[in-house]
């Protein structure tokens, strides 16, 4: 058994068994906002911290496995940073949870400046959350450039980026999952350095009391997290570059100029995209107001539409026998557009306005992650398991299918229907001017639940075959 | 002098207490209790609120402290009521009529001041009131008087708290408080002050004019960072691809 396949294996389970636990988090929130649960303030905040955070961590981190694995069929993969990674993400964790359940952190999951110096009861978490930060930051810092560091022995910079590809060169040839790879990694490197730049900041004030500029740390806390959760979505649709034409019986993609110009595009202005996060920060310099909506559309629409454009012709007669690995990835590109729409909405200047504060932003990101980089990783993990146990998952196929999507397009479709009618996100409790908020609150949690009912389903198989794998049985 | 420490104290810990959770006060309803008008009207909170959002301000007509000043310090920060608001003043000590009301009224000038209202609530119904309005009251027996809290409410017509705000403040401040009511978006920031490590603007208090700082340069480290972690890269590991190239047989 291949150390590369063990680490894999160990990815999966631990991510596996954290998601439901995360799911049933926000449940628990949603029932309070329904009324139908009384949570204190402090809980409820308490639980939308570690909500967030482990959600954006373990799909985050299973997204850039999936990577790291398939990337092994191109390039030489060394495992000490993926496995470093493991540890040092472990270690975070632990010391997060610990923050928020011994030590009451509640900041939320943006712990925007300065909450993580008051939302908190212990003194000791916002240390222990700092020290959280710094241990998942070099984790995945050194993971990131052990992937680059891997891709660049083979390929030089230009290739990774094919750029030949732009001038119509056919040679040397740079795969479509060479190039997203690249380009994600390289976005992610700037997002790591801006969180190491925040943290010593952070540092800075906990230890000196030499108070930051909020609006710069608003930028760093952005420019780190809204980068990282995009990057994110691009490693899931690189899996799927790599794996979807093989479900079809088709030949691998390959790298188009068109492909080449739009991946190339995203790396470009990925980074700038985070702006729109800032609309509401008036004293933001206004050029970059424009910089951050012309970011919000220039950044995803190319990549959606080669991908859609991709994934569609792929489907298109080719009489592809549909399983719950194809399903969940071409649910998550479609999930993905409508996402993605929601986003773009919210990111033109004049709507954020009106729907920033609103429930329709944990609607549209919750459509991108739940039903779609989520379903990108499945779609790996379901194919991992196939791969090593033979096992294609078919008993599972219509009910976790069927309840997953079922559940997920219920529960995102609350958040949305509740942000059109202004009512606000971040509170436990809705006033009674937007009481409605709490009747959509509960149409949520019942939806959402048979989300949770598929996930078990699905976790109890597909952690069994992993954990084969991970002792070296299977 | 007595009055006047108590007040004093009053406001600082209305400043510190009260002002910085003002957030807890949001869309708290206040109870639908009767109001007697000095002009005789005789009606209730919820109807007064019919036609008009109002800026509710509690006194004592007897207060030898700090409502008069008050008081006075609405009239000038607000002049006549602003437009579509009502200043709702009443009194919230159970012993004032309502010749006692209108008597303050005309000694402060107020009392044909266009947009203002001055009235009395039944003293039964006096302290749900105050209760959900936060305002604090102590009566001091050896002074024949109240410690108080001097606050400014905005109530909207269904009679929810929109803002409070305590203690005498900037007049800007105040209406700022009205303009947010009505539902415009009030900039608040705080200005740079030497006390913060990395500014993204500095200020110059003499023009007023500002310009870019070192903290928004900070933000050019992580592309720059990345640039050159990835140019060094590309040529760190430039042999190693040339070797790999060489075992491949393509000329070296």
């Amino acid at each position: 058994m291949k150390a590369l396949d063990r680490i894999t294996a160990a990815w999966i389970v631990t991510v596996l068994l954290v998601f439901p636990i995360a799911i049933l988090l926000g449940i628990l929130m949603r029932l309070n906002q329904a009324n139908v649960l009384e949570l204190s303030s402090l809980t409820f905040y308490s639980f939308m911290t570690a909500h967030g955070l482990l959600m954006v961590g373990i799909w985050f981190t299973m997204s850039m496995a999936g990577v790291s694995y398939l990337l092994q069929r191109y390039v030489e993969v060394k495992v000490w940073p993926v496995t470093l990674g493991y540890v040092l993400t472990l270690v975070g964790v632990v010391l997060l949870l610990a923050a928020i359940f011994l030590g009451d952190f509640h900041t939320g999951w943006y712990f925007l400046y300065p909450l993580p110096f008051y939302a908190r009861t212990e003194q000791w978490a916002t240390t222990a959350f700092l020290l959280s930060l710094g241990s998942l930051g070099v984790g995945w810092t050194v993971w990131v450039l052990g992937l680059l560091v891997a891709i660049l022995r083979k390929y030089s910079l230009s290739q990774a980026l094919a750029w030949q590809h732009l001038v119509g060169k056919q040679e040397p040839e740079t795969p479509p999952f060479i190039l997203i790879t690249t380009t994600t990694l390289l976005g992610l490197v700037p997002a790591f350095i801006a969180a190491v730049v925040l943290l010593v900041l952070f540092f800075i004030e906990h230890l000196s009391g030499v108070k930051q500029d909020a609006l710069l740390m608003k930028n760093l806390t952005f420019y780190f997290g809204h980068t990282l959760v995009n990057e994110m979505l691009y490693f899931g649709i690189a899996t799927l570059y790599e794996l979807f034409p093989s479900f079809a019986g088709k030949p691998p993609y390959k790298t188009k100029p068109f492909v080449a110009a739009a991946w190339n595009l995203v790396l470009l202005v990925v980074w700038t995209a985070y702006f729109h996060h800032l609309y509401m920060d008036f004293v933001q310099p206004t050029v970059v107001q424009y910089i951050g909506q012309l970011a919000s559309w220039i950044a995803p629409i190319p990549a959606v539409a080669v991908t859609t454009f991709s994934v569609l012709a792929t489907v298109y007669r080719s009489g592809m026998k549909w399983w719950l690995a194809p399903t969940f990835f071409f649910t998550g590109v479609m999930f993905w557009i409508i996402g993605g729409l929601g986003a773009i909405l919210d990111a033109i200047v004049a709507n954020n306005f009106v729907l920033h504060n609103t429930l329709w932003v944990p609607g549209h990101f919750h459509t991108y992650n739940l039903l779609g980089n989520v379903l990108f990783s499945l779609g790996f993990i379901t194919w991992f398991v196939r791969e090593k146990s033979g096992d294609d998952s078919s008993r599972l196929y219509r009910p976790v299918a069927t309840l997953y999507l079922l559940g997920g397009t219920g529960f995102v479709l609350a958040f949305f229907i509740a942000g059109s009618a202004s009512v606000m996100r971040r509170v436990d409790k809705y006033p009674h001017l937007v009481s409605s908020g709490s009747f959509w609150a509960l149409i949520g949690a019942i939806f959402v639940l048979f989300v949770l009912t598929a996930v078990l389903f699905y976790v109890f198989h597909a952690v069994r075959r992993c954990w084969r794998v991970l002792v070296g049985s299977s | 002098m007595l009055a006047c420490i108590s007040g004093l104290l009053l406001i600082a810990t209305g400043i510190l207490g009260a002002q910085l959770n003002e957030g807890r006060y949001y869309l708290r309803r206040l109870p639908d209790v009767p109001l007697i008008l000095t002009d005789g009207e005789q009606t209730s909170l919820y109807r007064f609120l019919q036609h008009q959002s109002i800026l509710l301000t509690l006194f004592s007509a007897r207060c030898g402290g700090l409502c008069s000043p008050y008081l006075l310090f609405l009239k000038q920060a607000l002049g006549t009521a602003p437009e579509g608001f009502t200043v709702l003043a009443l009194s919230f000590d159970s012993r004032d009529t309502r010749s006692d009301v209108r008597a303050m009224a005309h000694r402060l000038g107020l009392a044909e001041q266009p947009g203002w209202r001055w009235g009395i609530i039944p003293p039964e119904h006096i302290p749900r009131l105050l209760t959900t309005l936060g305002y604090s009251v102590r009566y001091d027996s050896a002074r024949r008087e109240y410690d108080h809290s001097i606050v400014v409410v905005v109530i909207d017509r269904r009679g929810n708290i929109l803002r409070r705000m305590e203690g005498i403040q900037d007049a800007s401040l105040l209406k700022d408080l009205v303009r947010e009511a009505r539902g415009e978006f009030v900039l608040s920031y705080p200005l740079p002050t030497t006390e913060v490590a990395l500014r993204c603007f500095e200020l110059d208090k003499e023009t007023g004019s500002w310009r870019l700082s070192w903290g928004m340069a900070l933000l050019l480290i992580p592309p720059a960072t990345s640039f050159v972690v990835a140019v060094l890269l590309q040529l760190l590991l430039l042999p190693v691809r040339r070797a790999k190239s060489c075992q491949k047989g393509s000329a070296c």
